[in-house]
């Protein structure tokens, strides 16, 4: 066990901070909190982390996931962190999104491919001769309704490994946004003043908030931990406290930042919408419970007996 | 990062698992950690855990342990723990009471105490709690006063779990004369064989094991007896809570019961009842989150690092693992929990010690928004 990040892992997530830093970070959170695409720096992103296939392993695509998450950018790296660790195909230049049940895709008004479930397998696909519609949603994200009829498919994915990979980026996105939002919540504790001290002397909120942290951190780690050993009870149980760590922490974060967490001003809507959009994205609870219900302990491993 | 066992750490758990599996008679699967405090089971069960160095083996060589890294603490905590705690009292002396003298002893102290707990062959109880301080427990007034080269003790502890059986009590009492708070506090190890010592039974409807009165009743004990400097002792026990509040891997054998309720639904049909499902996934995912937790604090404390956010973020997950599995079991076994060794029963008493054992929740809470937060003054 060793909860530190190795040499290799720093690196990559200082280089993504760097790009973030460097197209100046208050400019790239406005971008998110106008539920916009920052194009610029999602391709320098793109050119600068190894987002390729093979290029590096599950747990650094989640830890970059996760990072890139908690800063708050519009960015399509993230899904590309997921294909990328799911197929040993190239992909194609441009971003890529990922279509959902209804047709709907984070960043697919931008993206040049997509992965798409169709009956008994994913597919990547070129989106030139797809329908591609804007939509409004005010959830954190662009969304589009592709309808993928058109699409030239570029291959095939196992059906395994992108489940795998895409439930573990976006259970690091949920922490990331999580660990973002009661850090924002935190300072908003801190500096709001009502009866006369700030907010953050008063116990029955500094419980609430304490225990926002907890869940974000178990979240955090449980992803990480499911990146390493990728069991799927070690996934199905990241999957499933991150969706509920979402569900949670957006009722109680919102309630803690009280009226300003509506106000885009205030900017904690980038990461609360986006828990709420992440979860719908990982699926219904019922679904990732029965899931979770249908693996089984790895033998030999802690509280597995 | 990495999240892998070393060779060593798998075959410390293989042997431990073995071990058990060999002398552990099945009727323990069923108990309460804590049920059977000391025992002449227990206690050759920890005697022989000491002669195959599986007792303290995270402990220094000097102190009677093997050098172990502290991973093979949490391993051993969640195997026997989930075992239904077969070290009876003693998991105690492992955790916290044996660190803090082999941290804060005297050359005399550690020569007396660390070798005898190491091997599995002492017992004892902590006299922390009163009346008048719980949570906070620096509001305590339990008074040492010294007298020449002795101090005469004086006062109540209250809430005490094991006192019946041990003969060693680690006591807090006031030694600054006039002091408040965390200042002017000292560390007693006190046989409880010392005349004016009573412990008596306060009833309890835990059914697992006694809570205790403790009174001192001008219990006269050498200045040789007590652990670290004079009126320090606050910082030697904020180390020890640490261990403490973790010490007792709980989502260990709560994961254990939510595996016996899933298994008891596949045979009995209740996977098809409304919600159990969802709350079976919930209480799973909980306990796991309790692990990982208190895998990060053990990979701060093996590193030398601060360790105390990490520690009540897992204490804080702990309890709410330790709750939702009782919540689960008592709802599907219904009124079959209401009977003593039963699963419902087992786990409801357990949770409802979760989130006071080892320091309340709240104080947890306090200092996660602490660290977070700031002090809040």
């Amino acid at each position: 066990m060793d909860f530190d990040l190795d040499g290799r892992q720093r690196d990559l997530l200082d280089r993504a901070e760097q790009i973030v830093t460097a197209s100046g970070r208050e400019r790239a959170y406005g971008v998110s909190a106008l539920n916009g695409y920052d194009a610029g720096l999602d391709a320098a992103l793109r050119a600068a982390l190894p987002t390729e296939p093979g290029a590096i392993d599950l747990l650094d695509r989640v830890l970059l996931a996760e990072r890139l998450s908690e800063l708050g950018v519009a960015t399509t790296v993230g899904l590309a962190l997921a294909v990328g660790g799911a197929t040993d195909t190239a992909l194609p230049p441009g971003g890529v999104t990922v279509v959902g049940p209804s047709g709907l895709a984070r960043f697919g008004q931008t993206a040049a491919s997509a992965v798409v479930a169709g009956p008994g397998q994913i597919h990547l696909v070129d989106l030139t001769g797809a329908r591609v519609e804007a939509m409004d949603s005010g959830f954190g994200y662009p969304y589009a309704r592709i309808d993928v009829a058109g699409a030239v498919r570029l291959d095939t994915l196992d059906a395994a490994r992108w489940h795998d990979a895409i439930t573990l980026i976006r259970a690091a996105e949920v922490a990331g946004a999580a660990e973002a939002a009661v850090e924002r919540t935190a300072r908003h504790l801190q500096t709001r003043e009502q009866f006369g001290r700030p907010l953050a002397r008063l116990q029955a909120l500094r419980h609430r908030f304490a225990e926002t942290a907890v869940s974000a951190q178990a979240t955090r780690w449980l992803a990480r931990e499911a990146a390493y050993t990728r069991t799927p009870r070690a996934i199905a149980v990241a999957a499933h406290y991150a969706q509920q760590t979402a569900a949670a922490l957006t009722a109680e974060l919102v309630q803690l930042g009280g009226a300003r967490s509506f106000a885009r001003e205030f900017g904690m809507h980038v990461h609360t919408m986006r828990l709420e959009a992440l979860r719908l994205e990982l699926g219904a609870p019922d679904r990732l419970a029965a899931a979770l219900n249908a693996t089984s302990y790895p033998a030999g491993t802690g509280n597995g007996r | 990062m990495e999240f892998g066992w070393t060779v060593a750490e798998l075959e410390f758990r293989q042997q431990l698992r073995a071990f058990i599996a060999d002398v552990l008679p099945p009727e323990w699967a069923a108990l309460i950690p804590g049920e059977h405090v000391a025992t002449d089971f227990t206690r050759d069960f920890c005697r022989q855990l000491g002669d195959r160095e599986m007792f303290a083996s995270h402990w220094p060589s000097r102190y009677g342990g093997s050098d172990a890294s502290p991973w093979q603490f949490i391993i051993s905590g969640e195997e026997l723990w989930a075992a239904g705690e077969p070290r009876g009292s003693q998991y105690m002396n492992v955790n916290w009471i044996g660190p803090a003298i082999f941290t804060s002893g005297t050359p005399e102290q550690k020569d007396k105490h660390l070798k005898r707990i190491a091997s599995g062959d002492v017992t004892w109880c902590q006299g922390f709690s009163e009346q008048g301080a719980g949570t906070d427990l620096a509001a305590l007034s339990t008074s040492a006063v010294r007298d020449g080269d002795d101090y005469v003790i004086n006062g109540e502890k209250v809430w005490t779990s094991y006192a019946r059986e041990a003969e060693y009590c680690f006591l807090l009492a006031r030694t600054g004369p006039g002091s408040a708070g965390t200042t002017g506090i000292s560390i007693f190890l006190v046989p409880t064989s010392t005349p004016g010592f009573r412990a008596e039974t306060i009833p309890s409807v835990l059914g697992i094991h006694e809570y205790n009165r403790l009174t001192f009743d001008n219990v006269r004990v050498p200045e040789s007896a007590r652990l670290g400097p004079e009126n320090e002792g606050w910082s030697v026990i904020r180390s020890a809570l640490a261990h403490e509040r973790i010490g007792g891997p709980r989502y260990a054998r709560a994961a254990l019961v939510a595996e016996r309720i899933a298994a008891q639904a596949d045979a009995s049909g209740w996977c098809e009842r409304d919600g159990f499902s969802t709350r079976l996934a919930a209480a799973r995912a909980a306990c796991a989150a309790a692990r990982i937790l208190v895998y990060q604090a053990i990979d701060a404390r093996a590193k030398g690092r601060p360790e105390e956010l990490a520690v009540s973020l897992a204490r804080v997950a702990i309890v709410r693992c330790e709750r939702l599995v009782a919540e689960l079991a008592l709802d599907l076994w219904g009124e079959e929990s209401l009977l003593v060794g039963s699963v419902g029963h087992g786990q409801i008493k357990t949770s409802m010690i979760a989130g006071l054992g080892g320091g309340s929740a709240e104080v947890q809470l306090n200092q996660i928004a602490r660290l977070r937060l700031g002090s809040g003054r």
